[in-house]
């Protein structure tokens, strides 16, 4: 306690550092902060509502419905011959997880300004939290995905759920999700810091990617002359992996996949950077 | 030989002033298309901002050793809060650079990120975590810190039940078990009772008893002369001075308002001049901090007396303002040569005042001076039956009384 000088710890503030840097020894000094900072999400989440963790539950549930009877009933687009209802949950439940993330992370240096101006700590932590937190509700939303997927298989519906593909692809898809939404997230929120106006645009512009995102429709009924559009948006193999892992029909095919985890991990890489470069000065410009 | 913990090296922080920082996109590709157009008709929002420069900060450099316990006092944008959140890395500095050898932890707010639906003791955690405590040493101290915020009964209850009070309280108690090798302290000290705010001092002297050093900011100099070790004052982004609290704290009280006449001295030839001005509340307390309510006395000090002579002394508030011109005309003087003027109580609101004082002999001004030194006053003590809290209330508080009467009797006047 005495030799308190003696620490080798040392700090040295300088203007205008690397743009490389990524400052990994800092975050995992403070790695108790994240663990309560995803605790507290979810004790917040669960006393502020009445129903607690079953909205996680009921909002993709009623999506469906709705999706069900206009895309499907009203519309007539294909479903591969799968029960619609279990088609749309299953592309929605990534998708809700992946959407979440970006909405949520997007405006981090706008909503926590109070808190940025006051201290100091990697504030890379807080999306990261956010991003673990949701899976919380990706959880609920999991479950029921897979309790409709053995209603429908008992009830007779004619598919095969790859169990393999279940046990192992699976948490892979999520984790990729993760660093793909936390990547997206870290670069809208940069951007955010310095453009406010462009936090309404994140919210406008998940719905139409939803739609460019083979949710509501199968990649296989894209017609040859767009199938391009699979390799550039990186959310597109994983969900249609994702629906294939739980319902067995899917055209992903493995280099759209490979390009989906390269670009992924690049972009996590890449918002980290940005995120960190925006971090530095950004109190003097809010 | 121990190196310094703190070692800043020619600081300057710059911020561009008017639209301040954020620039909207089309802004931004406005200028952006003008520069590649080499358009030199457009002034570009960025470049006229680019005129509209101030350095917050000027080339500040200073050393603190290991377990030095440092004040920083200085005016409304002297840079104070711009150096703490430099040393806190909250911001970069534009130019210069600083080492600090040890943990930071800065409270320039106690309880940063509360949580209302939290409970008190989650609160805890959270707010030490995000003040960089770990989680282990945060439930070591727990008990600790709960017994010191006094809230023990409600510490289960979420805090938007609590009162402001109270939450203040759990903030400074996670803050005052925080143990950093260099704690940076703002004023946070302004809030909260002052049975609790002397505890809080207690506990920081202590802590750097421990070994631990602390740069402390605040606008209560009888606090920062009685905690600290050493005084660091800023003026317009300079260091104005480093020294012994007394000095620094004389030095920087010399200086206040910075308006200044350029003519602020005229001597006649007689030799006759005020020498010094002392101000204190007594024998034996502070110099140069008063309290309202409290007495007040001020010593002048006169060189080459005579006995026709009188003084006048002028009170100025900060804000320019000439509150009082106090006249020793019918006083007979010695040849000590010290004049004495007791004000009890002192009705001068709280805030910071100015001196400025002639000798006169028969009309005719020997010598003035705009400079004779400046004090604040503190609140605290009462006038009459209300007690002066803070600025706000007037330059001075009348001696004045109320009473109430009876309706009917008003009536009866009228009539």
């Amino acid at each position: 306690m005495d030799n308190v000088s003696d620490t080798p710890y040392e700090v040295h503030i300088h203007p205008g550092q690397k743009w490389l840097k990524l400052d990994i020894h800092t975050l995992i000094e403070y790695r108790d902060l994240f663990f309560i900072l995803v605790t507290k999400d979810f004790v917040v989440k669960y006393k502020q509502t009445i129903l607690g963790p079953l909205w996680f539950f009921i909002q993709p549930l009623l999506t469906t419905v709705v999706f069900t009877f206009i895309f499907n009933r009203v519309g007539g687009l294909s479903t591969e011959g799968l029960p619609p209802m279990l088609f749309y949950l299953g592309g929605l439940t990534l998708w809700a997880y992946f959407s979440q993330n970006i909405t949520a992370t997007s405006n981090t240096f706008g909503l926590n300004f109070h808190i940025f101006e006051k201290v100091y700590f990697p504030r890379l932590i807080v999306p990261m939290a956010t991003v673990v937190s949701n899976l919380l509700a990706l959880s609920v939303q999991l479950t029921s995905l897979i309790g409709f997927v053995i209603f429908f298989k008992c009830t007779g519906a004619k598919f095969q759920p790859n169990l393999l593909g279940i046990f192992l692809a699976v948490p892979l898809l999520i984790i990729q999700t993760a660093a793909l939404s936390l990547g997206f997230g870290l670069v809208f929120s940069s951007m955010t810091a310095k453009y406010r106006d462009l936090a309404q645009l994140v919210t406008f512009m998940l719905q139409l990617w939803m739609y460019a995102s083979p949710i509501v429709y199968p990649a296989s009924r894209l017609p040859d002359r767009y199938r391009w559009l699979i390799y550039v948006n990186p959310v597109a193999p994983i969900v249609e992996s994702f629906r294939g892992c739980f319902l067995g029909i899917t055209s992903v095919t493995i280099p759209e996949i490979v390009t989906s985890v390269i670009l992924s991990i690049l972009l996590l890489l890449g918002g980290m950077m940005i995120f960190q470069r925006a971090e530095r000065n950004f109190v003097d410009t809010v | 030989m121990t190196k310094p913990i703190i070692e800043v090296k020619h600081i300057s922080k710059r911020y561009r002033l008017g639209a301040f920082g954020t620039t909207t996109l089309r802004e931004d590709l406005e200028s952006f298309l003008a520069k590649i157009r080499r358009k030199e008709t457009l002034l570009t929002p960025a470049e006229t901002q680019k005129g509209k420069a101030i350095w917050a900060l000027n080339d500040v450099s200073f050393t603190v050793q290991p377990g030095e316990l440092i004040g920083i006092i200085g005016g409304n944008g002297a840079g104070k809060s711009t150096l703490l959140k430099i040393l806190s890395r909250i911001t970069e500095p534009t130019r210069g650079e600083a080492i600090l050898r040890g943990r930071v932890a800065s409270l320039l707010e106690v309880g940063t990120g509360f949580h209302p639906d939290l409970s008190g003791r989650e609160n805890i955690f959270l707010n030490a975590a995000i003040l960089g405590m770990s989680k282990l040493e945060t439930k070591r101290k727990l008990d600790e810190i709960i017994a010191f915020s006094e809230v023990e009964n409600f510490i289960d209850t979420p805090i938007k039940r609590y009162s402001s009070g109270m939450r203040v309280r759990l903030a400074f108690a996670v803050a005052a078990f925080l143990e950093p090798e260099i704690l940076i302290v703002d004023e946070v000290l302004a809030v909260g009772d002052e049975s609790f705010q002397r505890k809080c001092l207690g506990k920081m002297s202590d802590v750097s008893k421990h070994g631990r050093t602390i740069l402390f900011v605040s606008h209560d100099l009888a606090a920062v002369q009685n905690l600290c070790e050493r005084v660091i004052a800023l003026r317009k982004g300079q260091l104005l001075i480093d020294d012994k609290p007394a000095e620094a704290i004389r030095t920087y009280l010399a200086g206040i308002p910075a308006y200044v006449s350029e003519e602020a001295e005229t001597v006649q030839e007689t030799g006759l001049r005020i020498s010094s001005v002392s101000v204190s509340q007594g024998p034996e307390t502070v110099e140069n901090i008063l309290t309202t309510g409290k007495p007040a006395h001020f010593r002048l000090e006169i060189e080459g007396i005579e006995a026709r002579c009188w003084c006048e002394l002028d009170i100025y508030h900060e804000s320019g303002a000439l509150v009082s011109r106090l006249s020793s005309r019918g006083v007979e003087l010695t040849e000590a040569g010290f004049l004495t003027c007791v004000m009890d109580p002192l009705l001068l609101t709280p805030g910071r005042y100015r001196l400025a004082g002639s000798v006169l002999v028969q009309d005719q001004i020997q010598h003035h001076s705009e400079h004779l030194g400046g004090f604040t006053v503190r609140p605290g003590g009462a006038t009459g039956n209300q007690i002066i809290n803070w600025r706000g209330s007037g330059l001075v508080q009348l001696q004045h009384r109320w009473s109430a009467e009876e309706k009917q009797r008003e009536e009866e006047l009228v009539h």
